[in-house]
């Protein structure tokens, strides 16, 4: 289970490496696995294993002030249809090549990728077990179901799965590769509310138990900023990036989607378990909060919650 | 009864029975991809632009059935090729390249004043099988076969989700083109056997038939293959019996079947 302990050892420890200059710096240091060049003027790297570091320029193109940051754990990206959320996966995955400029990644670096939907003709006849074996044909599927809380659908038609397995079998699928780094695109596209935070705290479950890195694209505004430990809101450029709670009150943020947002400023699923400042084993600073502001104030510090909390217990 | 004797010693029949078997055998798991990744319309369009082949094969001094095979796979490339640069749907790409084709197949016809046998081309000419069409038949048959294979895996996990197969290191464009390769072969084969306006039905059928007696990929492959042969069979037959054209009551007797699968209660998986 995740351990925010054990997020925070990893924030720090990523911290101590000083991350080379994304551009001119050496491309593959310090695990780093994939090294993007070019993406709408940005250069953005990501690498997996534990962290996911990503580096980029940030604000507009053309700027060109380099920025450094460190991710650990979960990463999401938001931003408003267009941004390029979808573009920066395909770039990563190598579904798309650049325009200008290269993807590098680290010879041998273990990708599961999770599409947004599997659409299966119904005229063919395989079972999820088979599905599974396809990605890897020496896979275990029980566990690898089990995995993902879904062992009963190992016979299961794979046709015939509701929104809700689908996704699990997804991401069955993406893990059993054992990836350093997992890619989710809309992970839960199709599945309903009370399902979707289940789907988030699998994530969770398997970015400890795969000790990996997870890049997940989202439009599902207050579950990415619950469930994820780094969020990288992009508009065509990074526009903001750092702990959800920090970009859930940056102004670039609050002018994208603070209107949008307000509605669903009190709905978490989750505990309040301390309320104020979260203070836990021992971690001296904030960690990732579910709360977004109203748009037209930052939020006031008396209110944040932790999102990790209940997952915590 | 000395008719029949008469005609079960004839070796056309047989090289008959040999060809339809052949193509029946391979359509089955080809059918199978074209079911699952709704390509009946590129089978129509392969076939349709073997008139052309024909043509250019008589012009040219070429066989026939190398001709057709020739060109549609030539037509293939060209298909994969406008995919990725077009921004039409893939059916009306298909559907330009599918009737373009056949115009110009017949006007080269008519211009160029060949003698094409127009009907035994569309309707197909099962019973005047040479052991050398037969043999050209084979090394297609073959080829196909052998592709599947080897292949087997990678086209089904390319026809799940085809980014999914690329991100897993499927060679996704070699799997595509080695896939719309092998429906060109089976065409140029298929035409002697059932002719170009039944082509697709031989190639979606059985498949069709296939998939609700089948609870695996392979399963219903293999059973799209034997009721292609029953029907190649049965079609023959009556072909021989009633003197009815030889392709199209190979079609109808696949048709029945389709028909008669639909009384059984559908396996659940």
């Amino acid at each position: 289970m995740l351990s925010s302990a054990n997020i925070h050892r990893w924030i720090n420890r990523a911290a101590l490496t000083s991350l080379p200059d994304p551009i001119s710096g050496p491309p593959l240091r310090r695990g780093l696995g994939l090294w993007l060049t070019t993406f709408y003027g940005l250069g953005v790297v990501v690498g997996a294993g534990i962290y996911v570091l990503i580096g980029a320029l940030a604000g507009v193109a053309g700027t060109h002030a380099p920025v450094s940051f460190l991710i650990a754990g979960i990463v999401g990206v938001i931003g408003p249809n267009g941004a390029g959320k979808t573009t920066l996966l395909r770039l990563l995955l190598g579904l798309t090549k650049p325009t200008s400029g290269s993807v590098q990644r680290r010879a041998g670096l273990r990708l599961g990728y999770m599409p947004q939907r599997l659409q299966i003709d119904a005229s063919m006849p395989i079972s999820v077990g088979r599905f599974l074996q396809l990605g890897i044909r020496d896979v275990d599927v029980p566990s690898a179901l089990a995995r993902v809380g879904a062992p009963q659908l190992t016979s299961a038609r794979l046709a015939d799965l509701s929104g809700g397995e689908m996704q699990r079998v997804l991401l069955a699928r993406a893990a059993a590769r054992r990836p350093q780094l997992l890619v989710l695109d809309e992970p839960t596209q199709g599945v309903d509310l009370g399902g979707q935070g289940e789907v988030y705290q699998l994530i969770a479950q398997l970015r400890d138990e795969l000790q990996c890195g997870v890049l997940l694209v989202s439009h599902d505004l207050h579950l990415v900023m619950a469930a994820t430990d780094r969020v990288l809101c992009v508009n065509q450029h990074i526009c903001c990036h750092g702990h959800p709670e920090q970009v859930s009150r940056d102004p670039v943020y609050l002018e994208m989607f603070g209107d949008k947002l307000a509605p669903y400023s009190h709905q978490h699923n989750h505990h309040h378990n301390i309320s104020g400042d979260v203070v836990d084993d021992g971690c001296s600073h904030d960690h990732d909060h579910a709360l977004t502001p109203p748009p037209s104030s930052s939020a006031p510090s008396g209110s944040r919650t932790s999102s990790k909390s209940d997952k915590d217990q | 009864m000395n008719d029949l004797s008469f005609l079960l010693h004839s070796t056309f029949l047989w090289y008959a029975l040999a060809a339809g078997l052949l193509v029946a055998l391979v359509s089955g798991p080809l059918g199978c991809f074209a079911v699952w990744r709704r390509m009946a319309y590129f089978g129509d369009t392969l076939a349709h632009s073997a008139l052309l082949g024909v043509t250019l094969g008589f012009l040219l001094h070429i066989q026939p059935t190398l001709a057709v095979g020739a060109s549609s796979c030539l037509l293939a490339l060209l298909l994969v090729y406008l995919q990725r640069r077009q921004h039409l749907s893939v059916d009306t790409l298909l559907g330009i390249l599918s009737h373009s084709m056949l115009a110009l197949g017949i006007v080269t016809v008519s211009l160029l004043d060949i003698n094409v046998d127009l009907l035994s081309l569309l309707l197909g000419d099962l019973l005047a099988v040479s052991p050398q069409d037969l043999a050209l038949m084979a090394l297609a048959a073959a080829v196909i076969a052998g592709l599947l294979m080897w292949l087997w895996q990678k086209l089904l996990a390319f026809t799940l989700h085809e980014e999914l197969a690329a991100v897993e290191g499927v060679p996704v464009e070699k799997i595509r083109l080695a896939l719309m390769l092998m429906l060109a072969l089976l065409i140029a084969i298929a035409m002697k056997v059932v002719g170009v306006l039944l082509i697709t039905a031989l190639l979606i059928i059985p498949a069709a038939t296939a998939r609700r007696l089948s609870s695996t990929p392979e399963q219903m492959a293999f059973i799209a293959s034997a009721i292609g042969c029953v029907s190649v069979i049965l079609g023959l037959a009556a072909s021989i019996l009633w003197n009815s054209p030889a392709g199209p009551s190979i079609v109808l007797a696949a048709g029945a079947l389709f028909l008669l699968a639909h009384f059984r209660r559908q396996e659940s998986v």
